[in-house]
């Protein structure tokens, strides 16, 4: 019995093909998008939950009070974790790591790149983070000063497939010995890096311990037994704080306490400054929110079809009742071809995805390694069935019911309407589909706009053709001028100048007194603030448009000069900045110990990212510094550039390697998150647009489908062509305009919602809406007279016989 | 006004050729009153369908008042067709969802007709084929012998010089089949030209010609002397 059924299910596919294949290929996309989402947020959600027992792993955040405002760091002093574990022995362990944030370059044999990933840690990192180690011995294999653990995509740019441990590979200035092979790190990983050198050999003595516990230089993971010992020690922390840090904190008016986040809600916990790119929940939940509407869309051309279908068949449905079918029969005919579509959709889901996640960049687009191996296939099945099987069961059940309904023989004697109900139904489902369709069209339309006005504004500075060189020595910082000079003589540098701080990367914060419009009054406030170089207006190409910009002499004289932006002069309210006094620094006694007189004013400048707006902000100089070296090369002759600022550096500075970073890219990363989101609600627009095509298809053909015996008529009463469309399209034209009507202020409210992260956003061009709304319409136009026009074209005749 | 010279039809399907029509010779003079005859399947519907311009054919000569049809762009024919001919059907082919009234207002629509014009002829036609008092019936609520009346209406409001008939008394009983026989009589004597396909001897009584097809050829043509 059951083998007739299959049979008879099969029958009925194979004989409405192309529109049984349509709408499967629509449910396979569909779903395939539904389990993209779904790996993506199951990696999402398991952030760092890849290693071993990362439940007793706390990263020690900073928590800093400078005249009552809080100030919170991702990262802790590289002294604090050795004097807590020293204080507090429930502490098990704590390992230190530290980012290389820039571009180093690695040579083995004749092999040579630019890392940007590298990243220093305690010898005993590999014991508090014990993932799996593929090549070496995690207890000792940092334990040698010039050790390198590297992940396997390191160890195949360098050395391919054989065994990396016991080669070599050397920076300008060391050698490094591989001791250790690790897998790469999964993408959902907070703190990855491709390699990992060993380091911090703590020669501190005490005080320099001291003082240097009110800095942030690395990240510092505990290993505590529980949770309980986490909410411990962040209770016990005063009293380290009042044995270790109180004098110092009390000579500037600061304090200090830490945080501990377990390891795998750092990712998606609070916004830490000098943290690494983290996640927002909310978008999550907005993915599963869109992966469930674009399966609900295509779960909506399923369930039309299905109607269509069993609207076409109620003849035969009266048939086998005649000949002997009871209701459930024919039910079980209904569900069983559904059923069959769908799982047919569901391996054309699995092979697509597949192919997504093998053959095309989406993983490299999206910085993510999903593959449908790395999870658990139990859950996926899961996820799988229930998913196809809703869909299934849903789409067949008002064909199913209604079919079984009819009465056999007034259904043979033709006559027998399957109610108008599902016609409606049918509409707005459609329109449905449309509505939303329109909406992320113009959604991601919105969304590709802003990351166009981000990557393209006017910043105030030109971020363009800027190579970053950090200074971390004094050695160093003490050559740059004769690199300069030097460099002065290159046609392909531009000019060049030294910055405490980079634009992006945070700017310092501290407190300054600063005289009143009045004059002679002064007043306390926590400003941004950037020490720079001579010359660092020219290279960034920002513009002083009052006063002037920094003399050689001002390095010579008693009141300092300093540089102000707009934004200063406008919060400050003074009508005449030129001049203005400015105090800051604190000695022990609590006076300032500098002065300073402003000299000119910068246009506004963005120095954090566009999600922020601009604030006061001061510059002062200060020349032969540690920090970054900023130069701005040709654009025309980048290569030739490099060789040649490599070639000066090399000779000038041997014992530290040239690295470099783009500042650019520095700033693109501060969108990474935005972009990523605009990239996959891009690839959920084709979705979205191919479904509802599909959808619109399905419905003019059904509707011209219905009316084809009216079409003939008509068409020998002398309508034409013309007449005969706009005929159907009067019918869905309601619908549509009614659907694109509605798809306006949603797309308003979504791209809103998402522009409101940003401080500085491309205004809303209602024109986006106007365009988009025009050239749906047009489109729905365009589709629904194809299949008018189909129908219309026949000659009469064949359409007469139509019933 | 029409001249069909050994024209021929054939139904091409994936397996067969049918031969629906073969080397059809035919006149048909201004003001006739033709029958055409003959058993289930012999091609009087394909016939019918190409004169109507409804259909094309494979061979021969087809020419309408001197316009040769096959030459013809689908434009023209739609022209010719919406300005000279009316059809009838056996199964009425009303629009179930538009009343009588508009049924018989449509052709007047699509050939531009002024809507106060078309107020007046419309009214004109439901007096002759007495429906006045059904004007806002829908189809389904009228009986067979009124619906075909109502098709008779339609086909005739637009003045046509030419009415094709498919058995237009086919699925009538006989009383409401002879009232649609003296109304197309009835047309035909004010000088409207008739050809209609029926079974019926009785009814092809009332015509001024017998045509008699016999699987896709013409058999024979007689004339009706009318008293
Ligand atoms: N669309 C078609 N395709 C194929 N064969 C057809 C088609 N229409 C009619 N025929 C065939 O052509 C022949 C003549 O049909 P028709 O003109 O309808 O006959 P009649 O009206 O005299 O009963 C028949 O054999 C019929 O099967
Ligand atoms: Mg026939």
């Amino acid at each position: 019995m059951f083998r007739a059924r299959l049979k008879f299910a099969f029958r009925a596919l194979l004989k409405n093909k192309t529109y049984s294949l349509l709408n499967i290929v629509g449910l396979a996309l569909g779903l395939s998008v539904s389990l993209i989402i779904f790996l993506y947020l199951n990696s999402e959600f398991g952030f760092d939950k890849h290693v071993p027992n990362h439940e007793t792993i706390y990263r020690v955040e900073g928590e800093f009070k400078i005249n009552n405002e809080i100030e919170q760091f991702a990262g802790s002093s590289r002294a604090l974790a050795p004097l807590l574990a020293k204080e507090y022995d429930y502490i098990d362990d704590y390992t230190r790591l530290y980012h290389i944030d820039v571009n180093v370059r690695f040579k083995s044999k004749n092999k040579s790149h630019y890392e940007e990933d590298i990243a220093i840690a305690d010898n005993n990192f590999f014991e508090v983070f014990e993932i799996p180690m593929l090549k070496g011995d995690r207890k000792t294999c940092l334990k040698e000063p010039q050790s390198l653990v590297v992940t396997q995509h390191f160890a195949q740019r360098y050395f391919g497939e054989t065994n990396p441990v016991g080669k070599q590979v050397s920076t300008s200035n060391h050698t490094y010995t591989v001791t250790g092979l690790i897998a790469n790190w999964p993408s959902n990983s907070h703190h990855k890096f491709d390699a990992v050198l060993s380091a911090f050999n703590d020669t501190l003595d005490l005080q320099e311990q001291l003082n240097s516990l009110w800095q942030v230089n690395v990240f510092t993971f505990l290993k505590l037994p529980s949770s309980d010992q986490a909410d411990r020690l962040v209770a016990d922390f005063p009293g380290f704080y009042d044995k270790y840090m109180r004098p110092m904190g009390e000579s500037f008016g600061g304090h200090f306490q830490i945080q501990l986040s377990e390891l795998s809600e750092i990712h998606f916990g609070r916004s830490l400054q000098y943290d690494r790119k983290g996640g927002d929940k909310s978008y999550l939940y907005a993915f599963a929110a869109i992966s469930l509407i674009v399966l609900i869309l295509a779960g909506i051309n399923f369930v039309n079809m299905a109607t269509a279908r069993g609207m076409k068949r109620v003849k035969e449905a009266g048939l086998r009742k005649v000949l002997g079918a009871n209701k459930a029969e024919i039910r079980w005919l209904v569900f069983l071809e559904s059923f069959l579509l769908s799982f047919a959709s569901l391996f054309m889901a699995f092979v697509l995805v597949e192919l997504v996640l093998e053959l095309t960049p989406f993983n490299e687009v999206l910085q993510k390694d999903l593959s449908l191996s790395h999870i658990n296939t139990g859950l996926l099945a899961g996820v799988a069935l229930l998913l196809t099987s809703s869909v299934s069961v849903l789409s067949a059940w008002y064909p199913a019911f209604s079919l079984s309904k009819v009465p056999g023989l007034s259904a043979i004697r033709g006559g027998y309407q399957l109610g108008k109900r599902s016609v409606r139904m049918r509409r707005i489902l459609v329109g449905f589909q449309f509505c939303i369709s329109v909406a992320v069209v113009i959604t991601a339309l919105g969304m590709y706009r802003q990351m166009n006005y981000v990557s393209n504004k006017d910043l105030g500075f030109n971020k363009e053709d800027i190579l970053l060189v950090s200074v971390e020595d004094s050695v160093t910082a003490s050559r740059i001028p004769k690199i300069q000079e030097q460099l002065a003589n290159s046609p392909y540098v531009m000019a060049s100048s030294t910055s405490f701080s980079v634009p992006g990367r945070g700017l310092g914060r501290s407190v300054f007194s600063l005289e009143s419009e009045v004059g002679g009054l002064f007043e306390q406030k926590v400003i941004d603030n950037m020490q720079v170089s001579l010359g660092y207006c020219t290279t960034m190409e920002m513009e002083v448009v009052e006063g002037r910009d920094f003399k050689r002499k001002d390095n010579l004289s008693e009141e300092k000069a300093v540089l102000v932006n707009q934004k200063m002069v406008e919060e400050q309210g003074w009508e005449q900045p030129i001049g203005k006094r400015i105090r800051w620094g604190f000695d022990e006694s609590g006076e300032e110990m500098f002065y300073g007189t402003v000299v000119g004013v910068v246009a506004n400048f963005n120095a954090h990212s566009l999600h922020e707006s601009i604030k006061p902000t001061v510059l002062f100089l200060k020349d032969n510094q540690l920090g970054t070296f900023h130069i701005r090369v040709d654009s025309e002759h980048l290569k030739k550039a490099l060789v040649s600022i490599e070639k000066v550096w090399a000779k000038h500075n041997p014992e530290n390697s040239f690295q470099f970073s783009f500042l650019n890219k520095t700033l693109a990363n501060l969108y990474q998150e935005e972009q990523r989101q605009s990239q996959l609600i891009l690839y959920l627009t084709y979705m979205a647009i191919f479904i509802s095509f599909l959808g619109l298809t399905g419905l003019a053909s059904f509707t011209t489908g219905l009316r084809t015996r009216e079409i003939g008529i008509r068409k020998v009463l002398g309508a034409d062509v013309f007449q005969m469309v706009n005929l159907i399209f009067k019918e869905m034209f309601t619908l549509i305009v009614l659907s694109i009507l509605l798809a306006l202020p949603l797309a308003y409210l979504l791209i809103k919602a998402w522009l409101s992260g940003f401080a500085f956003s491309a205004s809303l061009n209602p024109l986006i809406f106007a365009f988009s709304a025009l050239v749906a319409a047009l489109l729905a136009y365009l589709i629904i007279s194809y299949h008018s026009l189909k129908v219309a074209r026949n000659k009469p005749v064949d359409t007469l016989k139509y019933e | 006004m029409i001249q069909l010279h050994h024209l021929s039809k054939i139904y091409k399907s994936d397996t067969v050729e049918t031969h629906a029509l073969k080397e059809i010779s035919l006149q048909v003079e201004e003001g006739e009153f033709v029958s055409i005859m003959g058993p289930s399947g012999c091609g009087k519907t394909t016939l019918l369908n190409i004169i109507g311009l409804l259909d094309n054919f494979n061979r021969g000569l087809y020419i309408f008042d001197s316009k040769e049809v096959k030459e013809l762009a689908e434009r023209e024919s739609e022209k010719i067709r919406k300005d000279n001919i009316g059809f009838v059907f056996q199964n009425f082919n009303l629009l179930d969802e538009l009343t009588v009234y508009e049924n018989i207002e449509l052709p007047l629509i699509y050939l531009g007709v002024k809507s106060s014009e078309r107020k007046l002829r419309v009214t004109e036609i439901l007096e002759r084929i007495s429906l006045g008092h059904r004007s806002g019936h829908f189809p389904y609520q009228l009986s067979g012998g009124q619906q075909q009346k109502v098709a008779i209406g339609r086909a005739i409001v637009a003045k046509p010089r030419l009415i094709l008939a498919d058995e237009p008394t086919g699925n009538l009983d006989s009383e409401q089949g002879s009232e649609i026989m003296e109304m197309l009589t009835a047309l035909n004597e004010s000088g409207t030209t008739i050809i209609m396909v029926t079974h019926s001897i009785s009814d092809a009584a009332y015509s001024s010609r017998l045509v008699k097809l016999m699987d896709g050829h013409l058999v024979s043509e007689k004339s009706f002397l009318h008293v």
